[in-house]
């Protein structure tokens, strides 16, 4: 088995599991931020980006040909086993981005926590009912139905 | 003959990602920038500017790394050296689509210091007057 057919065929099963974790995705992200970043433009800005980030990088560390032999002196299971390396830092780049915009909507849930809480804190001193000095911001909102 | 093949059919998978990449991002990208930017003709340039930025970035990091590795030598295997070349557009893509990502970021920030938020963008409801 030639490690060139090894790491096509690697290759291809890191570019479709990358397509299905990105149509998995889709949905549930655009309801979320949808709801997180307040407008539809932004919204459509930070889904289309996160989704190619998250491809992009699945694609990266899909095609590393780290740990292939020599094909001169490949034996088959060489092969499969640069086979699973290959694999293996496909995961590796598809988790790391996943989770890192997994942190980044964290931080923009935060974000949108706060704004709320601002917001009902000033609404309340607005309706004569000033809050005690120290006194921390109401809980937050909760979502727009 | 083989590097030259190599270098074409690489560039045309960088060029087949980067039209996927302005494509995906075409419409989001402008209504962004013009949110962003209060008026449709900042919006635009802003929008161009953006685009330009990501071809230029991608294809300046492709002819970088092709200098900096063995992609286009005569004894790299065809395949291998056609994936160097896309590896080496979406490492430039990544890099640009960043860029322009903290672009939005400052600006988004710094709209939402100068101005105060609305309903629907993380606020509660408005009050109902005289209820």
């Amino acid at each position: 088995m030639a490690p060139m057919l090894g790491f096509a065929v690697a290759g291809l099963i890191a570019v479709g599991a990358t397509l299905a974790t990105v149509m998995l995705l889709r949905p549930h992200l655009q309801r979320l931020l949808d709801e997180v970043c307040g407008t539809p433009a932004r919204a459509g800005f930070w889904l289309a980006t996160s989704l190619l980030a998250i491809a992009i990088i699945g694609v990266l560390a899909g095609t590393s040909t780290y740990g292939y032999p020599d094909a001169a002196t490949a034996s088959a299971q060489d092969v499969f086993l640069g086979g699973v390396t290959q694999l293996r830092l496909f995961l590796v780049g598809l988790l790391g981005s996943v989770l890192a915009i997994a942190w980044g909507l964290v931080q923009a849930i935060r974000a949108f926590e706060r704004r709320a809480d601002l917001h009902a804190y000033y609404a309340a001193i607005e309706r004569g009912a000033p809050p005690a000095p120290g006194q921390r911001p109401p809980a937050a909102a909760p979502p727009r139905a | 003959m083989t590097s030259l093949v190599v270098a074409g059919a690489g560039m045309a998978l960088v060029a087949a990602a980067l039209a996927t990449v302005l494509l995906a991002l075409r419409r989001p990208l402008a209504a962004t920038l013009i949110e962003l930017c209060g008026e449709p003709h900042r919006g635009r340039l802003w929008n161009r500017v953006a685009r330009v930025a990501l071809v230029a970035g991608t294809l300046l990091v492709v002819l970088l790394g092709s200098w900096l590795s063995t992609s286009l030598e005569a004894g790299t295997p065809p395949l291998l050296g056609v994936m160097a070349l896309l590896r080496w557009g979406l490492t430039g893509l990544l890099l640009s689509l960043g860029v322009v990502s903290a672009a939005v970021v400052q600006y988004t920030l710094r709209l939402g210091r100068h101005t105060p938020p609305e309903y629907g963008a993380g606020s509660v409801p408005p009050r109902q007057v005289g209820g």
